[in-house]
């Protein structure tokens, strides 16, 4: 074989191949980054954060359902229920505030038509944090962005290949069910004390109760920003929508651990300054289920000290449907108070004397 | 700009090669020159276009000196330029590499609380320090010698060799630019630098990146190292630097023969090498020949009597240890070497009748443990891989390490049915497979001299490539706990 003719093979089997893989990708598009779900493709979906960009901008919905791995065992469908609505499910695990407000910034600009809820978790551990944190080491953002030059990273990809592009395929033949929004993202563990407590590193060196770290000026500050900047600059610029924010109810393990880390002070002044921020608006709706002490002490609710399982996560959608638990602006501060107060009286001492 | 890229691949290297020889064609050959200095410097500049300052810089001022010591007669004046060309060039690769560790050192030392400079270092300054230091000694050695600015800056900058060597030397390449015949594309040599790009790129992307995987994981925790994940961690690492760095030259040569430009081989087998000396026979062949020409000679090499050949030889190995970076690490492998060599120069010729394949695996072993010290974060990691490879009780793979095979995107495709539980048998046959190619198979040039324009070669080097390109881009798995 001449050089010239091998030269001209090579780099034209090349340039085939890639072409081939690319148009593979576009054509089922796993991550939805160029269009909706192909009807007769059965889609396993994984990754949040790969697929939540292609979600926002390609599925049909007026309601977003997002927030941190709290919101990973919502249902949809459920949503759809309690509100009257069409649902999306957009979780991002170990998300920061600031995450979960460029997502939802995201999908108003992609999605055409009105957005009419958005139902978010509020992780009280996640407020007293820089306006401008992230948690997106982990986040692909040519997925996210207009430049078509670096769709590269998700055209020409193996792993999008064998695992998305040939999954779904095989997933389609084999005649499986495909993944489920309700599904997409949700986890399933063992739940219970033996569970909870086997992740659970205590701190041995506690903080007393009554001499706790303080919450500063600057911490105000801080909370502030990070609720104006995150949050209340989506909530003001669309009034059109119902904007629904949950308190998860992490267990007592939880806040034995807050409490020994002397944070307990900390971490109730930064959710009530978020409260009083967000309940300014009309358009916002609070959920506190701290009341239910039930849930939280009950470890069998528990994956691990924050994490609750399915159940949960559906009596909490059937509660904002029915609008219990809601939580006015006015009684924040003495709702607070009762649930740390409540807080600080259990004997969690107990819950490892049991276990020893 | 990194040579396993989709930008380089796919947009700059067929860029440069197509503006070259049609430059060439239509008579422009200093245009040409001039365009490969320009996409050189691009490559270069590409994450950082700060450092072109320091990179043009430095070949300016290197071309000066050598112009002067060209012009200049008077034997005192051309030292005195010798020894600013010296001074400029490691002041200014100590400035960069050296000057943060040396301050932490005083700091630690004398309790003093000297600020850090936080300099970051440009990228391959190493090698292009070293390369034109050889140029100006050799302007001092030899008057007659005097480039144009064009060629001189083609031949430093020339972006195959620019960030990780080979370390080219001036009378290597610059009169290969001027060679007309080498001005018009050559179809024998694109195919055979095709050929021998895709084979490094394969040993880069394909092995050191999988090998990567244990190594990173394992370095990050050495506390918690079984037994058995330490000898992954030191064969893998000692796998991982051979195909990343063997691999990243066997790109920059197969580049150059796209170019027409035959560039010096950097590594020959290194572990089928019998003892010490055989291995920096064919490791980073251009370093050592560096070191051997501007340090060992200089200093006298082997002519003045065996005590000063032996501390020659150590000073050569102490300088490359420094050489490699700022880290205590570095210098101590330098001196691990530099003492292997001092004893295998003074016991080698009574070992020779030990069987070769013993003394292969021995020499083998000893560099797998010497390369921990260049891997380790600190000496004080090293010492626990070492500690925990000799003295851990604990003799199976860890669950975390064997983890890693789900990592790999290839195994959860080829290797689905085998369980979680085996997965320390893919580790095991990944570590067996690669140690027997390097210790017995054909090596990259070998397999190059081999080449010809064939289907069997379409196809390796088709299959290379799009695997390869397909690998630049994966998906980051979130973990967050379990959740």
């Amino acid at each position: 074989m001449k050089a010239k003719k091998y030269v001209i093979r090579t780099i034209s089997l090349v340039l085939l191949l890639l072409l081939f893989s690319g148009a593979m990708v576009v054509v089922i598009d796993p991550f939805f980054h160029y269009h909706a779900p192909l009807s007769g493709i059965k889609y396993r979906m994984r990754e949040e954060r790969y697929t939540n960009p292609g979600i926002a901008a390609h599925f049909e919905y007026d309601t977003i359902i997002t927030g941190t791995s709290m919101s990973r065992n919502v249902m949809p469908s459920r949503v759809d229920e309690a509100l009257r609505c069409k649902s999306v499910k957009m979780p991002i695990p170990g998300a920061q505030v600031g995450d979960i407000g460029d997502l939802i910034k995201y999908a108003y600009s992609k999605h055409e038509s009105n957005i009419v809820n958005v139902v978010v978790s509020l992780d009280v551990d996640r407020l007293n944090v820089d306006s401008a944190n992230r948690n997106d080491s982990a986040l692909p953002h040519y997925l996210y962005d207009d430049n078509p030059v670096n769709d590269i990273n998700y055209l020409l990809n193996k792993s999008v290949l064998a695992h998305d592009v040939w999954g779904n395929i095989i997933e389609t033949i084999k005649r499986g069910e495909g993944t489920s929004l309700d599904k997409y993202g949700s986890y399933e563990a063992d739940t219970g004390k033996i569970e909870v407590l086997n992740k659970y590193d205590r701190i041995s060196v506690p903080y007393d109760l009554n001499s706790q770290k303080s919450f500063t000026d600057e911490d105000i500050d801080r909370t502030e920003d990070n609720i104006r900047e995150n949050y209340i600059s989506i909530i003001e610029a669309h009034p059109e929508t119902t904007f629904y924010f949950y308190i998860p109810p992490y267990s007592v393990v939880y806040w034995d651990n807050v409490i020994r880390d002397g944070e307990m002070e900390r971490q109730f002044r930064a959710w009530e300054v978020a409260l009083n921020q967000l309940l300014e608006y009309d358009n916002v709706k609070v959920y506190d289920f701290y009341d239910r002490t039930d849930i939280i002490e009950n470890l069998d609710n528990y994956y691990d000290s924050i994490h609750f399982n399915a159940d949960i996560s559906n009596q909490i959608v059937e509660w904002i449907g029915t609008d219990d638990f809601r939580i006015e602006k006015d009684e924040v501060h003495e709702k607070l108070l009762g649930h740390r107060e409540w807080l600080e009286q259990f004997d969690y001492d107990a819950l490892f004397e049991i276990e020893e | 700009m990194l040579f396993n890229s989709y930008i380089f691949i796919l947009l700059f290297l067929p860029l440069t090669l197509l503006g070259y020889f049609a430059l060439n064609k239509c008579g422009y050959n200093r245009v040409a020159l001039g365009y490969l200095i320009l996409m050189s410097l691009w490559f270069y500049g590409y994450f950082n276009y700060s450092y072109l300052l320091i990179i043009i810089s430095s070949v300016v001022v290197n071309f000066l000196l050598g112009k002067m010591l060209h012009l200049e007669k008077r034997a005192l004046v051309r030292k005195t330029y010798l020894g600013l060309g010296i001074l400029l060039n490691v002041g200014c690769l100590f400035y960069f590499k050296y000057f943060d560790f040396f301050i932490s050192n005083i700091n630690a030392f004398f309790k003093t609380d000297f600020c850090l400079q936080n300099v970051i270092l440009p990228l391959g300054i190493s090698f292009f320090t070293f390369q034109q230091l050889s140029y100006v000694a050799d302007c001092y050695k030899n008057p007659k010698m005097n480039y144009g600015f064009l060629e001189y800056g083609a031949f430093v900058t020339f972006f195959p060799q620019l960030i990780a060597g080979p370390i080219v030397l001036h009378d290597e390449l610059i009169p290969q630019f001027l060679n007309e015949r080498k001005k018009a594309i050559n179809w024998d040599n694109l195919s055979c630098g095709l050929y021998r790009f895709s084979i490094g790129l394969g040993k880069k992307v394909l092995l050191a990146d999988t090998l990567s995987l244990f190594v990173a994981a394992g370095y990050a925790d050495v506390d918690s190292l079984s037994r058995i994940d330490a000898v992954v961690c030191i064969l893998f690492y000692t796998l991982q630097i051979y195909f990343d760095f063997s691999g990243y030259c066997d790109m920059a040569v197969g580049i150059g023969r796209m170019f027409n430009l035959e560039l010096p081989e950097n590594f020959i087998s290194p572990y089928k090498a019998n003892n010490i000396e055989e291995f920096w026979d064919g490791w980073h062949k251009t370093l050592t020949r560096f070191f051997t020409r501007y340090v060992y000679i200089p200093l006298g090499g082997n002519r003045r009597g065996t005590v000063r050949t032996l501390i020659n030889t150590f000073i050569v190995f102490f300088i490359s240890g420094i050489w490699h970076g700022a880290n205590w690490t570095f210098i101590l492998w330098g001196c691990i070497h530099g003492i292997w060599m001092v004893i295998h120069k003074i016991v080698g010729k009574y070992l020779t009748k030990i069987p070769a394949i013993i003394s292969r695996v021995w020499t083998f072993v000893l560099i797998n443990l010497s390369w921990v010290y260049f891997r380790a974060d600190s000496v004080e990691d090293a010492n626990k891989v070492i500690r925990n490879l000799f003295l851990n009780t604990t003799n199976w793979i860890s669950k975390d390490m064997a983890l890693i095979v789900e990592d790999i995107v290839e195994t959860r495709v080829f290797f689905r049915f085998i369980p979680e539980s085996q997965y320390f048998v893919l580790v095991l046959a990944l570590g067996i497979l690669l140690t027997a190619m390097c210790m017995f198979s054909r090596n990259s040039k070998q397999l190059a001299e081999k080449f010809v324009p064939e289907k069997k070669h379409i196809i390796v080097t088709v299959v290379l490539m799009v695997w390869c390109i397909l690998s630049f881009a994966g998906v980051t798995e979130f973990l967050y706990f379990n959740f």
